[in-house]
């Protein structure tokens, strides 16, 4: 067994390093460059439209995962294994595959965009484009998420509720969406990081144009077509953004579970 | 703790026992998995080294030709070219980092210079130049015919202000605005809807027919195929040249055959494809 404690030790601290010193690096340089970088006009409409961009995406994913993941969770048909093998499909996707997936289907000359077209309705280089790359990316990884935490729900509970009269919905409401509390949760943080960090789908689909769909991660490269400065600057910020998400869920699911122990 | 209670007493009651077999068969594969690459990983490390090799850092704009240039120069010299292509700029930081090649094909005159300052280039050789021009979709949606339609609402891509296609295009706008009079580049300027991260970023959205029109050099034009048309500037390109530099790095452990590569490049037969790309002869 101390073997064994050795090998996870190193491998946990090999680990820690490989991953630690990237990041750091980041951070460092960042401190190095002139503050001015920080507060450019590009940078900031970048943070802007990462967070807005990114939350509308998870509000649209919230909205539709949600009911999709508790259907998955509970039917097996032949339906819910292709919706399966959709989803997966789309996790394993490179977001560059993605990107020209959505140029195909919603793009001006796109089997659907060219119908869209007709109502003067044209997606690439707009918002709307980068909202849409986001939530197509971001989707899986929070129906995954979610569709386990329904699955370990005891169906009892359900049943019980049904018993009384409750109705599906109000059941689902009131019973199934609480006791799921924190796999939404874990799907809404994983999801909201994904659109964070969305690159290839978003240039391929939305363009790349300061305040309108130039993104942070598309300003970090864009940045380093400037000054590497620049781009360690806004990487450092996203970092940093991700940092206190991070630290923010891990305090909100902490408190939860407490809670969810209390009322078991 | 309890699971590995749990664990040990399945295991000892033997309940687990039959499992035993097929976990070790999956912890050995793991393992022989993992020893396996610890040599390529190290070979990772140190490739491109080689004597008989070269690596060319080349302009994103030179992908086709340099591409051709390279098996061209293989065929006849059995020297093996791995060319990388990207923005200029791009190659210049990880040749700042560390980035380990033996010739650097430059967009502009710029990054060069800065590498020589650096120390990270001896010295750079002027060996063709590029005019730009404006590119639409095969299917023209916008009808554009000449550089003055961009006044209207059109879709425009342009390179970002960093790599030099996009220092050119607003250099070019600048001349032609003491033709078609002050405010005609702030005007076109306003229509643009995306920065192409390089020139390719820029010709994909008018290859794909998302964008009305883009600025690109008349050598990424030539390798769209026949899916874009190209409108020429007046003034030639409004009187830009970008000039494209090469020169041997002088971390470079094979300089003779990256010599040799440059040398090639100059000769008539490399011009010959230079030209078939689009490029021109530097004057």
């Amino acid at each position: 067994m101390k073997l064994f404690a050795a090998i996870y030790t190193i491998a946990g601290v090999i680990v820690a390093v490989f991953i630690f010193f990237p990041i750091v690096s980041v951070v460092i340089n960042a401190f190095h460059a002139p503050p001015a970088l920080l507060l450019s006009h590009d940078t900031v409409a970048a943070i802007k439209l990462s967070l807005i961009t990114a939350t509308v995406s998870t509000l649209i994913i919230f909205i539709l995962g949600t009911p999709l993941a508790y259907y998955l969770a509970r039917n097996d048909s032949a339906f819910s294994r292709a919706l399966d093998l959709l989803l997966g499909l789309e996790m394993v996707l490179p977001p560059a595959v993605a990107g020209i997936a959505l140029l195909a289907a919603f793009g001006r000359t796109g089997i659907l965009g060219r119908y869209l077209a007709v109502f003067g309705i044209t997606l690439p280089f707009t918002t709307a484009a980068v909202v849409i790359a986001q939530t197509f990316v971001a989707l899986p990884l929070y129906v995954n998420p979610v569709r386990a935490g329904y699955a370990s729900i005891n169906r009892n509970l359900e049943g019980a509720a049904f018993t009384l009269g409750a109705s599906e919905l109000y059941t689902f409401l009131k019973i199934s969406f609480p006791l799921a509390r924190n796999a939404t949760l874990a799907g809404a943080i994983m999801s909201w990081s994904r659109a964070m960090g969305e690159f290839g789908a978003t240039i391929m689909f939305a363009g790349n144009f300061v305040g309108r769909t130039q993104t942070m991660p598309l300003a970090v490269y864009s940045a380093l077509q400037v000054s590497f400065n620049k781009a360690m600057v806004v990487a450092a910020v996203l970092i940093l953004i991700s940092f206190v998400i991070l630290i923010a869920f891990g305090a909100i699911s902490k408190r939860n579970s407490k809670r969810s122990d209390l009322n078991a | 703790m309890k699971i590995r209670a749990n664990t040990e007493k399945a295991w000892k009651s033997g309940r687990i026992v039959h499992q035993r077999g097929y976990i070790n068969h999956i912890m050995k594969a793991l393992i022989i998995l993992t020893l396996l690459t610890i040599p390529l990983l190290t070979s990772g490390c140190t490739t491109n080294n080689k004597e008989d090799s070269i690596t060319v850092l080349a302009a994103a704009s030179l992908t086709e030709a340099f591409q051709e240039l390279s098996h061209d120069f293989e065929a006849k010299y059995h020297i093996k070219v791995e060319p990388d292509f990207a923005g200029s700029n791009t190659l210049a930081i990880d040749i700042e980092h560390g980035a380990y090649a033996d010739v650097y094909a430059s967009a502009d005159k710029k990054y060069m210079t800065a590498l020589i300052k650096q120390g990270y280039v001896n010295k750079s050789v002027a060996f063709t130049r590029n005019k730009l021009v404006l590119v639409v979709p095969k299917a023209n949606p916008a009808n554009i015919t000449s550089v003055t339609d961009l006044r209207r609402n059109v879709k425009l891509v342009i390179a970002n202000r960093g790599v030099p296609v996009g220092i050119y295009t607003r250099k070019a706008l600048l001349n032609l605005d003491s033709i078609y009079g002050n405010g005609f580049s702030n005007q076109v300027l306003s229509h643009v809807v995306s920065d192409g991260i390089d020139v390719k970023g820029v010709l994909t959205k008018v290859v794909m027919d998302e964008a009305d029109a883009g600025f690109v050099y008349s050598s990424d034009a030539v390798t769209a195929n026949g899916k874009v048309k190209v409108i020429e500037l007046p003034e030639n390109g409004g009187g830009v040249f970008p000039k494209y530099y090469i020169g041997i790095l002088t971390g470079s452990k094979n300089k003779k055959d990256a010599q040799k590569f440059i040398n090639f490049v100059l000769s008539p037969e490399g011009k010959k494809i230079l030209k078939k790309y689009g490029f021109e002869a530097e004057k």
